[in-house]
């Protein structure tokens, strides 16, 4: 066994928690990287400003902001428990947003950056073909975006992966739920004794993100080729 | 011109990421900058560093005031949980006292050789809590077992509160239960096991007697027979490379003075004899 089997629940549970945070970022995402790329409108750099927060502040503060909305007594917390169930704080969900959140910068700039790279005119001429918006949306822009999309969402990952801080504290630290690979890693070093302890899942960690952003950079590439001459 | 642009916000991203790959905070971090062990010279400023349990955090930082006042001598209280701050001392950091919450942590600094002279100092009670309202309806611990109660707080596996009210949960037969229905929720120290409480987020928690006049709301549902887990123990450990600051023996010595018990009586806790 090469791993314990607190650190096999830990990894699982945070390839879980990143892949939902990456998965259900990824469409508003697409949606607001698409609105800054492509339109301009009255405070615009305000909506720069508030998608890139996640990325500069604290992540504690980043923590201390979703406590206050989706807490217990928080604005939308007590309300959306006693109204869908859906729980936050405390839960693999809270893991989930708390990841989201600090991911969803990453996602946003490489999409927005493909977008703007894709001429206009490719939509336009579909238009004129008779396409509607969504569909000149969904059959140009999105497949020629797919090489920024693919990088965003990975890198999306492996930053939701190593998230700490903001998931202590909507989360808690509790085995199997909410202790992904960071915080067991964390847990473990408390104690002494925990740094030989911590040196498999620490490489694991490595081992990982490595491979995400491999994988990013690889799909990038190969995508970028095959989509030359279609961008400006 | 845009090549350039695009290249600069890839700059911004990757110095942003850099930002957040900054250490967290972590809230027992030990001041490492902090000045080394005070000598008394002529008009230089004296330091002490006691690193001390998190639940003495009122009564501990009441006495360093006190002791400032008697001796000039200005005691930095260093809080956290026991396991953290003994690792800290393990790590080398320069704390002249430690409070430990049990005997463990402090006969992990002994087996290292650091102690110079170790002292049983105070106990405690430990007692189960609930947040205003008791939503969860826990009046003994049995009731913890019921659905109403989704989630209870407890301090870490290794901190000394965890290890106290794990040993209760045990011998009451109820931690397999509760683990298994994943209801534990493990605070960094007992402070943070009982602002779980506070914000209601947890139904219950099992924290010290003491601590309970820190949070607002949160009142006691039970208290637990000391039968149920070793006996509490504040161990006060004077460690060994304070033994040339003739001010950190001062301030072992202090915290075991009449004057000091008034201060403990005050705050909740009780004296231990010497064994």
């Amino acid at each position: 066994m090469l791993l314990t089997v607190a650190e096999w629940q830990a990894v699982r549970l945070t390839l879980l928690v990143a892949s939902v945070a990456v998965v259900v970022s990824l469409p508003p995402a697409v949606a607001v990287a698409w609105l800054l790329a492509k339109r301009n409108f009255p405070g615009k750099f305000l909506l720069e400003t508030i998608v890139n927060l996640p990325l500069v502040l604290p992540p504690v503060v980043t923590g201390y902001l979703l406590l206050v909305i989706f807490g217990r007594q928080g604005l939308l917390g007590g309300f959306l428990e006693r109204t869908f169930g859906l729980r936050f704080v405390f839960d693999w969900k809270g893991a989930a947003l708390a990841s989201a959140v600090v991911a969803f910068p990453l996602l946003v700039r490489p999409i927005r950056v493909a977008f703007s790279a894709i001429d206009d005119r490719l939509v336009q001429a579909a238009r004129t073909l008779g396409a509607g918006p969504f569909d000149a949306f969904c059959s140009i822009m999105l497949p020629l975006a797919r090489p920024g999309i693919l990088s965003g969402s990975l890198l999306g990952f492996a930053r939701s992966m190593g998230e700490f801080g903001a998931t202590i504290m909507i989360a808690g630290s509790i085995p199997g739920e909410t202790r992904t690979m960071s915080l067991l890693i964390y847990s473990q070093l408390d104690a002494p004794g925990g740094m030989e302890q911590s040196v498999r899942l620490v490489a694991a960690s490595i081992i990982i993100a490595a491979t995400a952003l491999l994988a990013g950079e690889l799909l990038e590439r190969y995508g970028r080729r095959r989509l030359q001459g279609a961008t400006a | 011109m845009s090549r350039i642009i695009r290249s600069f916000n890839w700059i911004v991203v990757f110095w942003a990421l850099g930002l957040c790959g900054c250490s967290e905070p972590t809230p027992s971090e030990a001041p490492k900058t902090a000045e080394p062990a005070a000598r008394t010279e002529d008009g230089s400023k004296k330091t002490i560093i006691l690193s001390a349990a998190a639940s003495t955090k009122e009564v501990m930082e009441a006495l360093a005031d006190q002791f400032k006042t008697e001796t000039g001598t200005e005691v930095k209280v260093n809080l956290g949980s026991s396991n953290a701050l003994a690792e800290q001392i393990l790590a080398g950091a320069p704390a002249n006292l430690f409070l430990s919450a049990n005997q463990q942590w402090a006969d992990e600094i002994q087996r290292a050789g650091q102690v110079e002279a170790a002292a049983r100092l105070l106990t405690n009670r430990l007692v189960l809590v609930v947040p205003a309202g008791n939503p969860g309806g826990v009046h003994k611990p049995e009731d913890l077992l019921s659905d109403k109660v989704k989630k209870i707080a407890l301090a870490g596996e290794k901190v000394p509160a965890g290890m106290y009210a794990d040993q209760s949960l045990e011998k009451l037969g109820l931690l397999k239960q509760l683990t298994d229905a994943n209801k534990i929720v493990r605070g960094q120290d007992v402070r943070s096991a009982l602002s779980y409480v506070e914000r209601g987020e947890a139904e219950a928690g099992i924290i010290y007697s003491t601590d309970v006049g820190s949070a607002k709301e949160v009142t006691v549902a039970y208290e637990f027979d000391p039968k149920l887990h070793d006996e509490i123990v504040y161990v006060l450990v004077l460690l060994k490379h304070s033994s040339d600051n003739p001010e950190g023996r001062k301030l072992f010595e202090f915290l075991q003075s009449p004057t000091a018990n008034t201060v403990y009586a005050k705050f909740g806790f009780s004296r231990l004899s010497q064994n």
